[in-house]
């Protein structure tokens, strides 16, 4: 039965996607991406907001064939200067050049490029199948999710990422907390009465999300970029040989790929968790069950295959938990339902009722993103390698105005620029107290969701506090979801008792 | 000393939130309050803004016990060696901004200076964020038209940022910025459709 939905799902969207102009979006896209990522101090998280006001004005699935390519794209793109001068082009691809970088100063850098794009490739493409197979299964059983569940899941999400992002537990759920409260700016749907609009008419449909995460991210980026005293320039080493890994290579690496992409799978699918742990997370494995672990570091193409293919796969279970439950997979999905929202639609399991085509045509977009990323990846890796160099003097300007553009362009009004700017600053000031950015997203993002069902479950209880908590303890997966919670939450805690590591340090920027 | 300014700030915000929340209109349940939720996360600010506060003082006591010769690498480009595994070149997030940038040269995170080098460098962007307000305002609101004020900004900061200081890269800057302004005027106004208010120049 889940093949047969499957198989309308690779075929409804056909229609959708081949047309010349949606194909050269997602090769566009992909390109685009894999500069993107490529440029260290850029992200996916950056690339995938700032294209999100243009994509306003394009159907659908046009738009999600666009940001779809820039994800994979620029997740794959980040290895490449992770590979060559250990500079991750992204946080998920902060593990590529740990085996990948040694293999350059080896001579051996275009086989480690070549590595690196056909394990993203093989992981996306797994992870695409998964999202095909699974996504109608969970959509069916999330379609009898009610308030109380969705509530449950919502709060699942915060504390997962408050656990992850960062070093610190209480600063994360702090960032967490001001992405609640930016998201309750705005007339209050149930009352309607605004709040903390401060007499701003700009403000009475809330912050505009995009502008937010533009903000935080993109801008606050750019500022300590131009903040520090110089910029700095790395060299690239001249020796890149051939690029296509040679067969015997491919097979040696078949069980770290598969692995890994399962790994990445299951990450991305968890609502918070993203590709950078889904890197951190199969390097590690890999490291644990690798035929020969002291090598791992040294330049093993195993490393490479195992943090490429995993955090391409995360992209793929990502959008499997965002299409299917409406909740972000990671801190891109996030920004992906946000665009999905622009245009009218809503993430979750109506989607797989109401517009079957789209969903299809999402899927295929994947797909697509992941081949057009391999052929991009095996032709011009090298040359991909040159724009890394661009001059920080250009770069830093150029972004910005596009970005102000972008903000401008969403609801064509300069008082949304202003907000951007001034989240830009916020942003660094976060930056400066160690305060990780990507669960301020996520409290955007999620904070609706929860009031919203939160005040659902009240009303069908008539209001009565006790009825409303009774609702939620006779729900067991309600109950099972809490659980997970607060075993998260305390989990460090734990940890730190038992005098053992927290399980994942790491950068919390996609 | 940052943690302990952040979790002040952080209960601050999270009473003044509960604060504004006083004057919205009282509600029968909570389905139809709009202040429930807010007042909610104010309090959990505050809360929250306290333990960071309480442990950068606990942390601060503990600093000042041990030897002020911790140090810190900071932005190492050089690759891991076998076994440990360690990150390489940190994103500014990690560091924040204003940390030497030398590359390789050890950091004593003496906490009393990673604050003056946060507080250095956002002084360092006021400046820089000025223009940019400016341009804001020039660009969408006075009669010079987006095209123009976008030249204008992209040249003044290339230059401005620009290593190299001759004449001929700055003319070469100029071209860049001309051609660069018409592609967004190409892409934005035209193509997408962005209603830019129109000035006396484009």
């Amino acid at each position: 039965m889940t093949l047969l939905a499957a198989g309308s799902l690779y075929t409804d969207g056909l229609s959708l996607v081949f047309n010349p102009l949606t194909l050269l979006l997602i090769a566009a896209g992909t390109l685009l991406g894999i500069i993107f990522g490529a440029m260290p101090g850029l992200t996916a998280n950056m690339g995938v907001a700032l294209l999100v006001p243009i994509t306003y004005s394009m159907s659908t699935t046009d738009a999600i064939a666009l940001l779809v390519g820039i994800y994979l794209g620029a997740l794959y793109g980040g290895g490449i200067p992770s590979i060559l001068m250990n500079l991750p082009g992204t946080p998920a691809d902060m593990m590529t050049g740990i085996d990948g970088h040694p293999m350059t100063l080896r001579g051996e850098g275009g086989k480690a490029l070549g590595v690196s794009t056909t394990s993203s490739f093989l992981g996306g493409i797994g992870a695409a199948l998964v999202l095909a197979t699974m996504a109608p299964v969970i959509a069916t059983f999330a379609g009898s999710f009610r308030s109380q569940e969705y509530f449950a899941i919502a709060f699942l999400g915060l504390t997962i990422i408050s656990y992850v992002a960062g070093k610190s537990l209480l600063r994360g759920v702090g960032s967490a907390l001001i992405g609640l409260f930016i998201g309750t700016i705005g007339v209050d749907l149930a009352s309607g009465y605004p709040r903390f609009t401060f007499g701003q008419a700009d403000l009475l449909s809330g912050a505009e999300f995009v502008v937010v995460v533009i903000g935080v991210f993109g801008v606050a980026e750019l500022l300590e970029q131009v903040g520090q005293r110089e910029f700095h320039k790395a060299v690239i080493p001249q020796k890149l040989d051939r690029v296509l890994p040679s067969w015997a290579l491919m097979n040696r690496l078949k069980w770290v790929i598969a692995r890994s992409s399962v790994t990445g799978v299951l990450v991305g699918a968890v609502p918070g968790a993203g590709a950078t742990i889904a890197g951190v997370v199969s390097y590690g494995q890999q490291t644990r069950l690798s035929k020969h672990p002291e090598r791992m570091g040294t330049g093993e193409p195993e490393g490479v295959a195992a943090c490429e293919a995993s955090n391409n796969a995360c992209a793929g279970g990502a959008m499997t938990t965002m299409l299917s439950l409406g909740i972000p997979g990671d801190s891109v999905t996030a920004i992906l339902i946000g665009a999905l929202t622009l245009q009218g639609v809503t993430a979750g399991p109506l989607l797989f009722e109401q517009e079957p085509s789209l969903v299809s045509a999402i899927f295929l977009s994947l797909v697509l993103a992941n081949v057009f990323l391999l052929i991009f990846g095996l032709l011009a890796a090298k040359r991909f390698a040159s724009v890394v160099n661009l001059p920080r003097n250009i770069l830093v300007p150029v972004v910005i105005v596009l970005a102000i553009v972008g903000a401008y362009a969403v609801r064509a009004t300069s008082f949304n620029v202003f907000m951007m700017l001034a989240f830009g600053v916020l942003g660094v000031v976060m930056s400066g107290f160690r305060v990780p950015k990507a669960p301020l997203v996520l409290g955007l993002v999620l904070g609706p969701l929860m009031e919203v069902n939160l005040r659902r479950s009240f009303e069908l209880n008539d209001g009565q506090f006790a009825a409303t908590a009774q609702s939620f303890a006779s729900s067991p997966l309600c109950l099972v979801i809490f659980a997970i919670a607060l075993l998260l939450l305390a989990a460090p805690a734990v940890q730190k008792a038992l005098n053992r590591q927290p399980a994942v340090v790491y950068k919390e920027e996609e | 000393m940052r943690d302990i300014i952040l979790g002040i700030v952080f209960t601050v915000g999270g009473l003044l939130i509960v604060l504004t929340t006083r004057d919205y209109p009282a509600a029968s349940s909570v389905a139809v309050d709009p202040a429930f939720f807010p007042r909610v996360i104010g309090v959990s600010l505050a809360g929250i803004g306290a333990l960071i506060a309480l442990s950068g003082a606990r942390g601060a006591r503990k600093r000042r016990r041990v030897m002020p010769t911790q140090t810190r690498t900071v932005m190492a480009p050089a690759a891991a060696g076998a076994g440990t595994v360690s990150k390489p070149a940190a994103t500014p997030a990690d560091s924040g901004p204003g940390q030497p940038d030398d590359g390789m040269a050890p950091v004593a995170p003496g906490d009393a200076e990673s604050l003056r080098d946060v507080a250095r460098s956002l002084l360092r962007l006021t400046p820089f964020v000025t223009v940019s307000v400016v341009y804001v305002w020039v660009a969408f609101s006075s009669g010079l038209g987006y095209t123009t004020s976008t030249f204008l900004f992209l040249t003044f900061v290339m230059i401005w940022l620009s290593q190299k200081r001759s004449v001929k890269t700055y003319l070469a800057l100029a071209g860049l910025s001309a051609v660069l302004s018409a592609a967004l005027y190409a892409v934005f106004v035209i193509g997408l459709q962005v209603p830019i208010p129109v000035g006396l120049l484009p």
